[in-house]
Formats: C-alpha cells, structure tokens, sequence
C-alpha cells in the first residue's frame, strides 16, 4: 500500500455542515422512457459548421 | 500490467429552447445545486473525488484518479448521473411547464459550437518527451479512431471521430485551436520529477461502456511497452495527420489507409495489429486477457466487416445505424442530426444510445450498482480515497488534485504528490489523527 508523507501535527474536530439538496437515485437509474417528440433540439443551430483540422470553432 | 493512474475530462452542454439570453445558465446553476447537495466534498471536489467546474461556457467533470480501465468505466458514468440527476433538479424547480433541460455527452454541442473530452494517463519521466511519444504513440493515436470514434455529423457528413476530424497537427500545446494529435501541456498534479499527466485530447466523448474500456485498456498498454521500450520496431508514419483526415471519412475498412515513411500503404488495422501482438506481451490477468481478446475480435471483425455485430461495442457505428433506424420513414438532413444528437443525451429517458442498451443492442462492462456506489465513493486505490479521507476529517481550506491546506488548529499544507498513495506514512499517521 502506498503512503503519502506529511508532518504531524494535532487535529482539530471537523465542522459538520448542513446540505439541502440529497442525491436521488431514482431520479436517473431506470426512470422510463418519453416520448420521442419531447425531443425538442433547436435543428438550425445545431448544424455544425467546422473546417476539417480547424480545431473547432468555440465561441465563448 | 502495471497500475496505471488515469482519468478522463469532459466538457458537458446542457442546453434548454427556452433559455434566451435572459435567462439563467444551466451549466452554472448545476455546479452551485452541485455544491449545495451532500454530493459535494470541498471546493470543486465531490465525494467520489471527482472535480466540477466551469470551463469556457460549459459543466467540466474530470473524473477522480482511478487505477485501470474497468473503473475508469465505472466513475466516468458515476459522473453522466450526477450532472443527470441536477438537470432533472433544474427541470423540475427551475423552468416552468414542459419546458425540458437537455444534457448531451458529445464533442460539437447544439449552439455549433466544438468542445473537449480528454484522457489523462500518468506516465514515467522517463520517457523522452515528445519524441518517443510521436515515433511511438501517435500510430496508434492516429489509427485507434476504428473502434474509438464516437461518430458525428459535422459539414453535412457522417465522420467517424469528431475531434480527430478537428485535429490539425500532429503535435501542439493547444486545446481549443491548432489541436495535436500529441499535446505538450504539463501539469501533473504529482511529483512532477518522476511522472508526467499526458493528456489526450484526440479522443471522443463515448457513451459505449466497452468502447471506452477499450480505448484506455489499448492506450494505457501501449504507454506500458513504451515504458518497457518494447516499441522500436513501430512503424514510422509518414502523413499521420492526413491519413487521419482521410480514414475519419471513410466507413468501409477497405478505403482505409495510413502511408508509411517506407513508400508503402497499410491499413489502420494493421497498425492496431501491431500493437495487439505487442500487448500480448504483457497481460497477466484474465481480465486483461479478455480485453485483449475483445480487442482482436474487435480488430478482426473489421477486417471482415462484421458491421452489426460490431455496433455493440464501436459507438460510430452504432451511432450509424441508429441513425438510419431513426429516420426510417422519414428521411432527410434535420431529422439525421436529431437523431445524431438525441444519441448522445445522458438522460436515460431520451437517449437514442440508453434505449439501445435497454434493448440489449449495446454491450456492457460495468453495473448500475457499481455506478451507484461510484458516484458516492472514490476508488480505494489511488489517491483519490487518501483525499477523500483527509477531507472527511478535517475542515478543508484549500483543496486541489495534489494539494490540501486543512485548518487543524493552524494552518497545514499536506502534499499529495504520489497519486498511487492511499494513506498517509504510518510514522504520521497516529498525529493526524
């Protein structure tokens, strides 16, 4: 087992912090399926209009 | 083989036809429900040790450090879930109606815009850098897009790798224009005398299981003969960047090409045929030889063009013929690319690739179970646990991949320079607590 060396020194408790939001499983494994016109892609701006070996044209 | 340490990053796109220049970013929203959730560790990192952020307008994940392949697998997919999971949060308290949030796992996003999914790979130093890596690693690169490619439309045309039709050169520094078949940054977020972070940026964003176990089971193989300096006898490409030009355009194997320095043409197949005998070499295990047995039947049946049966584990061309399955009755250009990008939707729901799985039509390498527990825990193998240990006990001041600063009653710097280590030294461990 591999150890990662540090210098010692004492601890201080660790704060417990509240959370508001739970990750639920249920929410993505298995969740059924929707029909295919809830697919709602905006086709004009999905074309993709690139220059072979340009590396993407990546507006921000 | 030997461990190897390793991870992947990818640039997610969330995007809602609702969301004008008004409205709220999805991509930022999702990170600040991220950090209000009890997925969330310290910083940027969340429990399964993996890293959020924003990066250039999109959701980035970079996976926590794993030891091999099969993980590999399992955490990246821990990491769809969770930005799944806050997309089906924002759906339901954010918009309004039926308004939906779509999330997609691809490389060229709905607003046409091109974005990255890199592979990191922990090398030695020993290994000159970048020439061995060019003379040795950018033929099998350069010819691994057969059974990696993710497939896309982009100009109008079905390409078998998006980002390798992108590339420009074979090596460079850059990663969002004049992008390298190698590139040269080097951060290694370790001791950086004795390891190098490689960092891949050739490679598609894949929803496959088997596609992307066998694109990091090839390429950390190779990395190892490299290592071993068993690749003398590699052959010497001779236009590496237009063979892949060339071979990203073609989808029957018989056009294939890829011109040697020596005047001949071979095939990507037989290039990836000397790697395979080459790894043959060095497994041990008996999953590593069932990789490597999948891996030739991979490489065989695209010899023979065994298309169909294929498709269950080379994404670009499942992604073909869900495509054709798609738009049937109906075709034309609009409904092909909504066919395109519906394929590669993370939520299972809508997915073109999810309901293929759930059809069995795709093959599987990991578990949903194993996916759960991965988007709560990291690995116990790697760094990743040793951090999420410390964290777990102290409150946590600054944190990056190789560096914590824990407020312990003052203020301490903890090095995390050996990303193998899974515990602190013994002779320290006691006063840490």
């Amino acid at each position: 087992m591999r150890q990662q060396q540090v210098e010692p020194r004492p601890q201080k408790r660790k704060k417990k912090e509240e959370k508001k939001l739970e990750f639920e499983a249920g929410k993505v494994f298995n969740p059924g399926e929707v029909k295919e016109e809830d697919f709602e892609l905006d086709l004009e701006s999905a074309r993709f209009h690139a220059q072979k070996g340009e590396g993407g044209d990546r507006r921000t | 083989m030997h461990t190897r340490v390793q991870g992947t990053e990818h640039e997610y796109t969330l995007f809602c036809r609702k969301m004008g220049s008004l409205g709220f970013d999805p991509h930022t929203l999702a990170l600040d429900l991220l950090r209000e959730s009890d997925l969330h560790l310290a910083g940027e990192f969340i429990k399964n040790g993996s890293r959020a952020y924003y990066d250039v307008g999109h959701f980035e994940l970079s996976t926590c450090e794993v030891s091999n392949p099969w993980d590999l697998v399992t955490w990246e997919k821990a990491g769809e879930k969770i930005l799944d999971w806050l997309r089906k949060v924002m759906e339901e308290k954010y918009t309004v109606g039926d308004v939906k949030i779509h999330a997609f796992k691809n490389n060229t996003s709905p607003d046409g815009t091109s974005y990255g999914s890199h592979e990191n790979y922990c090398v030695s130093r020993d290994v000159a850098f970048p020439d061995r890596f060019i003379r040795e690693l950018v033929p099998h690169l350069s010819t691994r897009i057969i059974y990696t490619g993710a497939g896309d439309i982009l100009d109008g045309k079905y390409v078998l790798s998006p980002m390798a039709y992108l590339t420009s050169t074979v090596v460079s520094g850059e990663t969002m224009h004049d992008t390298g078949i190698v590139n040269t940054r080097d951060e290694p977020h370790a001791d950086a005398r004795r390891w190098r972070r490689l960092h891949v940026i050739v490679g598609d964003a894949l929803m496959n299981e088997v596609a992307i176990m066998l694109r990091h089971f090839t390429t950390s193989a190779v990395l190892e003969l490299m290592e071993r300096d068993a690749l003398e006898d590699v052959p010497r490409l001779k236009s590496p960047v237009e063979d892949l030009w060339h071979n990203v355009e073609t989808r029957n194997p018989e056009k294939w090409e890829v011109h040697l320095q020596d005047g001949s043409v071979v095939s990507p197949i037989d290039i990836q045929r000397y790697y395979l005998e080459k790894i043959e070499t060095i497994v041990e295990t008996d999953r590593e030889r069932r990789a490597l047995r999948l891996l030739e039947e991979t490489i065989d049946g695209l010899a023979n063009r065994k298309s169909k049966e294929l498709a269950r584990r080379i994404e670009w061309l499942d992604r073909y013929f869900a495509i054709q399955e798609q738009t049937g009755d109906r075709p034309g250009p609009d409904v092909e690319m909504m066919a395109c990008k519906q394929y590669s939707e993370i939520g299972e729901e809508r997915s073109l690739f999810y309901r293929r799985q759930r059809e069995g039509l795709v093959d599987r390498v990991t578990t949903d179970d194993a996916i759960l527990r991965a988007i709560q825990e990291p690995p116990q193998d790697t760094r990743a646990a040793l951090r999420r240990n410390l964290c777990d006990r102290f409150n946590i001041e600054m944190i990056d991949w190789s560096l914590l600063v824990v407020d312990d009653g003052g203020r301490r710097r903890i090095d995390l320079n050996d990303p193998y280590a899974t515990e602190l030294e013994e002779r320290y461990a006691a006063a840490a607590g």
